[in-house]
């Protein structure tokens, strides 16, 4: 063996590390723990009040329960706690990968306008009929608003190519098509007909209580089709963080990987925009969240942005059920009255690097 | 032992030719090779051609080689400062590229024995951010090294190091190349550097191979002079070796 000097430091690193992924393996059990717990209350608070013990009877045995019970928790209460879930998660690896892809911590769905194409795309068809790309007319909703956040994205990675682009310019890109984009949907807004307008109004304050068995099931299986794309690239999306160069040298395809991703993205991010409209803060905020506590191997990273992303949503729920006794606050609104604090907690006791 | 001819190698961005019509001997493994010339010379743009990470005519011929062009790995200038990842875990990322999530204990004994190699192991535990710029250059290295590779391009690995780790450093890469019979390929902009330790000097200027052969023919004032526009002369030190001493800039 050849070595520097004759000295060989005799720290051993292999145990170390051991024990530093067994502590954030504790961590993602804990986050899971903390996810059900908060499901189960959120499933639990609802305008009419049922003891907590006939709400786990009807989860657990519906077929004892009443009728009325059964459909309360099953079909209201249920899909509503599932989407915050979902679409929390969503957002909040949508966040993750931007930031990794474009190496920016301003990065996410929210910041750099692709939640406003998003919306602009859904009230296109709410309020002008007008289809993106010509579907039938149950799916020209969501198809407007996937294709819309495409089109943002493609343009952000793009121009993220670009020579002499920088990171700050993407930000400002960004800012730029969320402004565009508010702009013309304002248009919209000002055009719309009542009807149209309170659905576009439902887009812009964001809430679950539309939710249903179908969107849950959509959101849920394009997460489930995205994790896995992101999983089989954990070790070249975490080499990114090192940048084009090094990742590069490690034999990595960077230009692919990064269209590959950011198409992912855009998929995670207009889908769940197009059900239950825009929230802002989980995509920027649940991923520094999951970076603070398991840093950047995407291999804890992902699962811990979904977790972080699915808690924070499910906890806003909560809160949202919680403040006015009777009513649901729109969640897009609550959001980051949970989360500002939360985070401001996080990053004044977190002693590591946040970026 | 691996050795390597460049045959009309040249490379491209877009329309714009950076590299054109490079041509060397055979560099065989087993010793270093001293890449130099002023900047924006087209130092890092032979490295990137020789890895196949840019694009351009011309042959990399391989020879006695049992990873063929997966055994060249080529060393950036710098790695990341903001990843939120531990230098072990960053050298761990260069071992892993391409294989499964499990991390097998020989995995980890291998990156143990690197990172003790290059006198970084106490720092296996911190940020990369905390790091200084000599630091994250040893821990490049590293992570260079865990990939095993046949033929390693190192740019400028000595440029933010002290000056007792740029012997410390360029002294374990021959020796480690001697014993392995790797092919170094190492941009420096130190002469005495490349006197001192490299066997073989490819001269790039204005994006061509202006000389090449053994250090100690192709370092001269004639060279010198004309590549670099300084009046210098090669004398043997006290010790009896080769060093550059630089009169003025013409």
């Amino acid at each position: 063996m050849v070595a520097m000097t004759d000295h060989i430091s005799g720290i051993e690193g292999r145990g170390r590390y051991r024990a530093l992924v067994l502590r954030r393996l504790v961590l993602i059990f804990c986050l899971i723990g903390a996810l059900f717990a908060s499901v189960a209350v959120d499933m639990a608070l609802g305008p009419a009040n049922y003891p907590l013990a006939d709400v786990l009877t009807a989860l657990f045995r519906p077929d004892t329960v009443s009728d009325q019970l059964r459909v309360v928790i099953w079909d209201i209460r249920m899909p509503i706690a599932l989407m915050a879930v979902t679409v929390g998660a969503s957002l909040s690896v949508a966040g993750a990968q931007m930031q990794t892809i474009l190496a920016n911590p301003l990065a996410s769905p929210f910041t750099l306008g692709i939640s406003a194409a998003a919306g602009f795309g859904a009230a296109l068809g709410l309020v002008a009929g007008v289809a993106v790309f010509p579907v039938a007319v149950q799916y020209m909703v969501p198809i407007n608003a996937f294709l819309m956040a495409m089109l943002a994205a493609l343009f952000i990675h793009f121009a993220s190519t670009m020579r002499g682009v920088t990171v700050e310019t993407i930000v400002l890109l960004g800012i730029a098509l969320v402004f565009t984009f508010n702009a013309a949907l304002s248009l919209l807004e000002y055009l719309a007909s009542e009807q149209a307008l309170a659905a576009v109004v439902f887009w812009t304050m964001g809430s679950l209580t539309k939710a249903t068995w179908p969107k849950v099931w959509i959101t849920g299986a394009v997460l489930l089709f995205a994790l896995p794309l992101f999983a089989r690239h954990a070790w070249a999306l975490t080499a990114l963080r090192l940048g084009d160069d090094k990742a590069a040298s490690f034999g990595i395809n960077v230009r692919r990987l990064r269209l590959e991703a950011m198409m992912t993205v855009s998929l995670l991010a207009a889908i769940p925009v197009s059900f239950v409209g825009t929230i802002g803060f989980v995509g920027l905020v649940a991923p520094h969240i999951a970076r603070m506590l398991v840093g950047e191997d995407q291999r804890f990273f992902l699962p811990a942005s979904v977790l972080c992303g699915a808690l924070l949503l499910s906890v806003t729920s909560v809160v949202s059920k919680m403040l006015i006794p009777g009513a649901v606050l729109p969640i897009g609104v609550i959001t980051a009255l949970v989360g500002v604090p939360f985070f401001f907690v996080l990053i004044f006791t977190n002693r590591r690097r946040a970026w | 032992m691996v050795s390597l001819t460049l045959e009309k190698v040249g490379a491209t961005y877009g329309r714009r030719t950076v590299l054109s019509d490079v041509n060397t001997g055979v560099l065989r493994g087993g010793g270093l090779t001293a890449v130099i010339g002023p900047n924006a010379a087209g130092k890092s743009t032979l490295f990137k051609r020789i890895a196949s990470l840019t694009s351009g005519p011309g042959t990399v011929h391989l020879s006695d080689t049992a990873k063929g062009t997966e055994g060249i790995c080529y060393m950036p200038q710098d790695t990341g400062a903001n990843a939120v990842l531990t230098v072990y875990e960053s050298v761990l990322l260069s071992a892993k590229q391409g294989s499964g999530w499990k991390v097998k204990d020989s995995e980890l004994s291998e990156i143990d024995r690197v990172l003790s190699e290059l006198r970084i192991a106490d720092l296996a535990f911190r940020g990369l951010g905390e790091l200084s710029g000599g630091q994250r250059q040893l821990v490049s290295i590293a992570q260079a090294l865990v990939r095993k590779p046949e033929v390693l391009l190192m740019d400028e690995p000595t440029s933010a190091l002290d000056l007792f780790r740029q012997i410390e450093v360029l002294g374990f890469m021959k020796r480690l190349s001697a014993q392995s019979g790797m092919a170094v390929l190492i941009a420096l902009h130190d002469l005495n550097h490349a006197l001192r330790y490299c066997d073989d000097t490819i001269v790039i200027g204005g994006g061509s191979v202006l000389a090449s052969g053994p250090t100690h023919e192709v370092i001269t004032a004639d060279m010198l002079r004309s590549v670099y526009r300084v009046e210098a002369r090669v004398e043997a030190c006290s010790m009896g070796r080769p060093v550059v001493i630089v009169d003025e800039s013409l």
